[in-house]
C-alpha cells in the first residue's frame, strides 16, 4: 500500500468497509480486503495520536522564526519587536 | 424713513413662508457632511439632530420612512455625509436639512474602490471555485496569521481545543489592521509557503468597521492568498462583513470560532468513525469464515468421499480412450481402399499417352511441309527464268544499244512522239544507252 494521507486513508477505509459488506467478493479477494481494511485502522489511529501539540507562536529572532509557547494571557508587542 | 413706511407691512406668516420659498427654490438638493450631535429619536419616530462642523451648525431632520434605506444606525459624534433639501418649519422659523440618506463619511468612496477591484478581480478569475484548494481532514499543523492579542486568537483556539485536545497549532503574529497589516500578512502567507511544513493558513481577525477592516481588501493581499500552495481559510469579521480576502481564499468562515468549527478536526468524531469501520471489518470478516466453512461442510456431504469418485472418473477415461482409438482405426481403413481405385483410374488416364500419339503425326506432316515447299520453289524458278528472256528481247534499253534515244518532255517525263507535242523553250530529256542529256527547245519543224 503507497503511503497515503489520513484523509484518503479513512475514505478507502469506508470504501472498503461498504464493499466488504455487501459480500460481492470471492473469500480470497474479501480475505485481501480485510487485511488493507485493518492495515488502515491502525495507519488513521497513528495518525490521530500523533497531532498531538501544543500553541506555538512564532518570533523573530536574529532574523529567523522561531516557535516558542504560546501564553494568551501575556500581551506580546510584537509588531514592534517585527520592526527592530 | 418714508421709504421704509412705505413698504407693506406682513404678518409674520407671510415672511415666513416667502422666506421657506426662497430657500427652497435655491437649496432643492444639498450634499453636507458634518458630525452628528443632540440626537432625538421622538415618539413619531423621526430623527432630529444637528449636524455641526467646528464653526458652525444646521438642523436636520431624518423621516420615518427613509430611515429603512439606512446602511448605518446615527450616533452622536459620527461623521456622515447628508443629502437632501433645505426647507424651513414655519411653527419654529427654523430652518433644517430634510434629509434623504446618510452615509458614513469617507463610506461612498471606500465602497466603490472596494466594489471595483472586487469586479477586476473576478473578471480575472481570482474568485474562480475550479482554483480553490480542498481544506485537508486533518492537517498536520494549523497556522493562523493573526494579531496574538486579539479576542479573535482566543475564540479560534477555544474552540480548537473543544474538538481536538492539543491540536498542533501556530500563530504567525500580524498587525490586522492600519497601512502595515497588508504587507505583514503577505510576507507571512509568503513565508509560510516557502519554510513552513504547515498545511493550512487561516487568517483570523475579529469583526470591526469597513476601515478596520480595510487590510484584507487588498489587492496584493488577494494575489498572495491566490498563490498560496497552502490552502488558506478567511475567518474575517462577523457573519455580514465580507472583504475581498474571503472571496479569494479557498474558504471563507464568517468568525474566528466559526473557522475553528470547520477546520480542526473533530477528534471523538474521527475515532469512533475509524473504531466502527474496525468493528465492522472485523464482525463481517468473522461472518464470512464461519459462512465458508458451513458451506465446505455442506459440499463435502453432497459429494461424497472425493477418492471413490476419482475412481469412477478415471474408468470413464480409460473406456473412452479405447473406443475412440477403434473408432479411428475403422474408419482409416476405408478411406486408404477408395484412395487405391482412385489412383488406379487415374493412371487410365495419363496424358502421357496422348502426347506420344500426337507428337508422331506432327512430325509426319511436318515432312510432308518441307517436300511440298520444295517442288513450289522450283517450279517458280523456271517460269521466271522464260518470261526473263521475252522481256529482254522487247527491252527498250536493246533498242538504245541499237543508237535509238528517247525524248521526254520535263518535268513531267512524257515520251515526245510528234514535235508538236513541245514548245520553244520547253525542257525536254534525251535518254542515250549509256547517259542523259538535258537541253532546251529551240526550233520545231
Amino acid at each position: 500500500m503507497a503511503k497515503k494521507n489520513f484523509e484518503e486513508s479513512l475514505a478507502r477505509l469506508e470504501e472498503i468497509t461498504e464493499v466488504l459488506e455487501k459480500g460481492e467478493l470471492s473469500l480470497e479477494q474479501s480475505l485481501k480486503m480485510f487485511n488493507e481494511g485493518i492495515k488502515l485502522v491502525e495507519f488513521c489511529h497513528t495518525k490521530l495520536d500523533e497531532a498531538q501539540g501544543q500553541v506555538d507562536l512564532l518570533l523573530k529572532k536574529n532574523g529567523r522564526m522561531e516557535p516558542v509557547p504560546f501564553e494568551p494571557s501575556v500581551k506580546q508587542d510584537v509588531i514592534q519587536e517585527d520592526s527592530d | 424713513m418714508h421709504t421704509f413706511h412705505s413698504i407693506r407691512i406682513q404678518s409674520v406668516s407671510e415672511l415666513t413662508r416667502s422666506i421657506r420659498g426662497l430657500l427652497e427654490t435655491e437649496f432643492p438638493f444639498v450634499s453636507v457632511t458634518g458630525e452628528i450631535s443632540n440626537l432625538r429619536k421622538p415618539s413619531s419616530g423621526h430623527l432630529y439632530f444637528t449636524l455641526k462642523d467646528a464653526d458652525a451648525q444646521i438642523k436636520a431632520v431624518l423621516f420615518r420612512p427613509q430611515q429603512r434605506y439606512l446602511n448605518l444606525e446615527p450616533r452622536d459624534g459620527q461623521e456622515v455625509v447628508c443629502r437632501g433639501r433645505i426647507s424651513l418649519y414655519e411653527p419654529r422659523g427654523e430652518y433644517q436639512i430634510i434629509a434623504d440618506t446618510l452615509e458614513e463619511k469617507g463610506a461612498g468612496l471606500l465602497q466603490a474602490a472596494f466594489e471595483k477591484l472586487k469586479r477586476d478581480l473576478a473578471t480575472e478569475g481570482l474568485f474562480d471555485p475550479s482554483h480553490k484548494q480542498e481544506i485537508p481532514l486533518l492537517p498536520a499543523r494549523i497556522t493562523l496569521v493573526t494579531s496574538p492579542d486579539g479576542a479573535a486568537v482566543h475564540d479560534f483556539i477555544t474552540m480548537a481545543e473543544r474538538r481536538f485536545p492539543h491540536f498542533p497549532l501556530e500563530i504567525y503574529p500580524v498587525a490586522v489592521q492600519g497601512s502595515q497589516a497588508p504587507r505583514q500578512i503577505i510576507d507571512a502567507i509568503e513565508w509560510l509557503n516557502r519554510e513552513s511544513r504547515t498545511e493550512l493558513i487561516v487568517l483570523c481577525r475579529g469583526g470591526g468597521s469597513l476601515e478596520d477592516l480595510w487590510a484584507f481588501n487588498d489587492e496584493q493581499l488577494a494575489r498572495a492568498i491566490y498563490a498560496s500552495t497552502i490552502p488558506v481559510v478567511s475567518a474575517i469579521g462577523h457573519e455580514i462583513d465580507f472583504t475581498i480576502a474571503d472571496f479569494v481564499a479557498d474558504y471563507r468562515a464568517p468568525t474566528p470560532t466559526s473557522a475553528a468549527e470547520a477546520v480542526v478536526p473533530d477528534r471523538d468524531h474521527l475515532t469512533s468513525l475509524i473504531q466502527t469501520c474496525g468493528q465492522r471489518l472485523i464482525k463481517h470478516q468473522k461472518d464470512l469464515i464461519i459462512n465458508a466453512r458451513f458451506r465446505v461442510r455442506s459440499h463435502k456431504r453432497v459429494i461424497g468421499d472425493p477418492s471413490l469418485l476419482l475412481r469412477s472418473f478415471r474408468y470413464r477415461l480409460a473406456k473412452t480412450s479405447t473406443d475412440i482409438h477403434a473408432t479411428l482405426s475403422r474408419k482409416l481403413g476405408k478411406h486408404n481402399r477408395l484412395i487405391f481405385d482412385l489412383a488406379e483410374k487415374l493412371q487410365g488416364r495419363n496424358p502421357g499417352h496422348q502426347l506420344a500419339v500426337t507428337r508422331q503425326k506432327l512430325e509426319g506432316l511436318e515432312k510432308r511441309l518441307q517436300l511440298q515447299t520444295k517442288k513450289y520453289f522450283e517450279k517458280r524458278h523456271y517460269t521466271i527464268r522464260s518470261h526473263a528472256a521475252l522481256l529482254d528481247a522487247v527491252s527498250p534499253l536493246s533498242i538504245l544499244a541499237r543508237g535509238y534515244s528517247i525524248t521526254t518532255i520535263l518535268p513531267q517525263g512524257t515520251l515526245v512522239r510528234e514535235s508538236n507535242q513541245l514548245t520553244i523553250g520547253g525542257q525536254i530529256e534525251i535518254i542515250l544507252q549509256r547517259g542523259k542529256v538535258k537541253g532546251t527547245v529551240t526550233a520545231i519543224e
